[in-house]
């Protein structure tokens, strides 16, 4: 097995020098933010401010990322959280991630801060940190054209170099959105980090992995998720979905439905604005929209962008969104925190508390508003503290819809309660994805699990989130982990008792899925196409022999060592919480059940999990899992 | 009566966004709808997500769920997606 390359790049010194890894990290690790979680626990001292110099920032890929395998060029940044103060992990399907390992570095761990703006050039496997001067106040487009096209590149933009605190970084016109990456890279006087090498991915058995990616293709097209709706109607395409399941957010999280949420969907998208279809490297799924700004094509939004600055903030004008989007990546926000933001600021002035002069449906300002946060510019440049921040200066904690800081995804958890569980247990805060997911069994997939009952819904939640965990860890997409729901499941009539049906025998599962932590990896001893398909592929590429539930345990191994280093950090299981909105106030006021009951779900996903009453991870769980405090 | 709403391919088959149906249970929604406007539409809502009230049919009794005056019904295409 090849030994993957980190670099230690100190800015303040200018020094850079190799980190070792060994085979029994990546063994234990795979890579991306699971060994980026391990470095983190190792190097960073507790405590240390996010904006500070002494934080550190680690990029770095997977064993997939560049080998060919399908929508594996997914990157990972992680820190400390500019908004939770934990763990940040941030995914990127740009092209740096790829391009940096041609140059013949899987991954780099940035400390200190520069003397001035610099960015760092990584070519054929030497570093060199280069002056930005004359880079610093571009936009992400402009300062990714002032760079040969051929280098991979991840930059930020004026909200990162003003330090907002949900500030993003680019890479082509993908990002990586949440948790502040691109505040911690302004915060070292950091601008970009560009790529480009002609080294060889390392691959173990290429003849071997080469059929087995053909087949693995084949599969996910022949797949109605990732082979056909995708690809037509992008991560949007679900919206209406969303809508009549009551879990699209509405006024800041107060409703769950919009009557003008059709004109948001990505069938709307399609029929309206959609130019064609795109995706990252190697994948086949192809799920980016492009579509028409300003005369030029640019990346569509996707879903969440759509929910949050579409129906959160009662705006039902598509190509607006398209419009704001392209301006929010050319400043280099995230796109989720900013709309939960402005859509708080926005019942900040309904409610009297604080008039930002911002109001629920009116869409005229939002421009300035966007701008202005970027730049922290007059009463509009608060807002680039985030939802949290503004909830203690002035008040609203109970319709703050954040989770340890981070503002929620784009689906209300009181009609999909599961989802509500993952995001307060959540390590990088609210995020659907770390959270995972559960939300696409209870409100959208073609297997629906009931949403409102919390039966079942913490071993569900601990599986899914120790899936997605092992997924992403490894390079890849996680749509590539759709094809979970089998495809038989999409040839049936999706409103029979069949289906229904087999979305009850998913929650009966509960028993299974409650024990199989403790006797992991051998409670799984098999790999198989149509249940991880990415296992195989790993052993081919890494010449390890892993088995689903090695791989399963990787994901378990990350999730633990991010909440070890969440507590190190002063967070406890009292922050795996909600707003007293989604936790106290009925999406439905006919039906009590519509609310998130986190108080009652908590004992036995602690349990399941192997942590003691308070959530924290026990001695024979650490021990399980070959972890140390 | 209930008020249907159709989405995607049904709302070019059916020519309109909603209409009222008399029904008492889903499967006859999906009947009225093959007489109004053709086999090929009630194939299609056949193939969709059902919703009533915002519940997957589904996970109420399938096309047998009961349905009474002033429910909403909602059919939409299924779609993967993430």
């Amino acid at each position: 097995m090849m030994k993957p390359r980190y670099a230690v790049i100190d800015l303040t010194t200018g020094q850079v020098t190799n980190y070792p890894i060994s085979e029994e990290m990546v063994a234990m690790y795979l890579g991306g933010k699971a060994l980026a979680a391990r470095i983190l626990y190792d190097e960073l001292k507790p405590g240390t401010d996010p904006l500070s110099p002494d934080n550190i920032l680690i990029i770095n890929t997977g064993p997939m990322n560049g080998t060919g395998a399908p929508s594996s060029s997914r990157f990972n940044l992680s820190t400390r959280n500019v908004l939770t103060g934990g763990i940040a992990s941030s995914n990127c399907g740009g092209t740096f991630g790829v391009k940096m390992r041609k140059a013949g570095y899987d991954g780099v761990i940035i400390k200190g801060k520069a003397a001035q703006p610099s960015y760092i050039e990584i070519i054929d496997g030497e570093i060199a940190i280069r002056d930005a001067s004359h880079l610093w106040g571009l936009n992400t487009e402009e300062t990714q054209h002032r760079f040969d096209n051929r280098y991979g590149m991840l930059v930020i933009g004026p909200a990162g170099e003003n330090l907002v605190k949900y500030a993003c970084a680019v890479s082509g016109e993908r990002v990586a959105g949440r948790c502040g990456v691109g505040a911690v890279m302004g915060s070292k006087n950091l601008k970009a980090l560009v790529a480009y090498g002609t080294q060889e991915i390392p691959v173990h058995d290429r003849q071997g992995f080469k059929r087995y990616i053909k087949e693995w293709v084949d599969f996910l097209r022949s797949h109605q998720s990732t082979g056909q709706d995708l690809g037509l109607y992008g991560t949007s395409g679900f919206l209406n979905k969303c809508n009549a399941s009551g879990i699209l957010p509405t006024h800041n999280f107060k409703e769950g439905s919009w009557d003008k949420a059709d004109m948001l969907s990505g069938q709307h998208l399609a029929e309206n604005y959609l130019t064609r279809n795109s995706g990252c490297i190697s994948c086949p799924i192809r799920c980016e929209r492009r579509v028409m700004v300003e005369g030029k094509e640019v990346k569509g939004p996707e879903f969440e962008t759509v929910g949050l600055l579409g129906s959160n903030i009662e705006n039902s004008d598509l190509g607006l969104i398209n419009l704001w989007n392209y301006h929010i990546d050319l400043l280099g926000m995230d796109t989720i925190s900013l709309g939960g933001t402005l859509a708080f600021a926005m019942e900040l002035q309904e409610k009297g508390i604080k008039d930002f002069g911002l109001k629920f449906g009116e869409t005229g300002n939002i421009m300035d508003a966007i701008y202005k946060i970027a730049y922290r510019e007059g009463d509009w440049g608060e807002l680039a503290d985030g939802t949290k921040t503004l909830s203690e200066r002035y008040g609203g904690k109970d319709f703050a819809i954040h989770s340890k800081g981070l503002e929620l995804a784009s689906y209300d958890p009181r009609k999909a309660v599961g989802m509500g569980l993952g995001y307060a247990t959540s390590n990088r805060g609210a995020c659907h994805l770390n959270g995972g997911y559960t939300a696409i069994l209870e409100a959208i997939g073609a297997v629906p699990v009931d949403p409102i009952t919390t039966k079942g819904k913490p071993e569900l939640t601990v599986f899914l989130q120790n899936t997605l965990e092992a997924v992403s860890t490894a390079g890849f997409c996680l749509f590539t982990a759709m094809t979970m729901i089998s495809g038989f499941a999409f040839k049936l009539k999706p409103s029979g008792k069949i289906v229904g049906l087999m979305g009850g025998c998913m929650l009966s599962a509960r028993f299974l899925l409650r024990g199989i932590w403790n006797k992991l990896p051998g409670a799984m001893p098999f790999n198989s196409k149509y249940f991880l398909p990415h296992v195989e592929a790993v052993n081919l590429v890494t010449g390890l022999k892993m088995t689903s539930g090695n791989f399963l345990q990787i994901g378990e191994r990350c999730y633990n060592l991010e909440r070890l280093f969440n507590m190190r950090e002063g967070l406890t299981g009292k922050d795996d919480d909600l707003p007293a909105r989604l936790t106290g106030i009925p999406s439905d006021p006919q039906n009590p059940d519509t609310v998130v009951k986190v108080k009652e779900m908590l004992p036995l996903y602690y349990r399941t999990r192997g942590w003691d009453k308070e959530g924290v991870p026990t001695e024979e769980k650490l021990k399980q899992l070959g972890l140390t405090r | 009566m209930i008020t249907v709403k159709y989405y995607g391919p049904l709302r070019r088959l059916t020519g309109m966004p909603e209409e009222e149906i008399e029904a008492n249970r889903v499967s006859e929604i999906i009947k009225a709808i093959g007489k109004r406007h053709g086999k090929e539409a009630a194939k299609e809502a056949e193939k969709c997500f059902i919703m009533v009230n915002g519940r997957n049919a589904a996970l109420l009794n399938g096309f047998r769920t009961p349905l009474k005056s002033g429910d909403l019904v909602q059919i939409i295409p299924l779609t993967g997606g993430g």
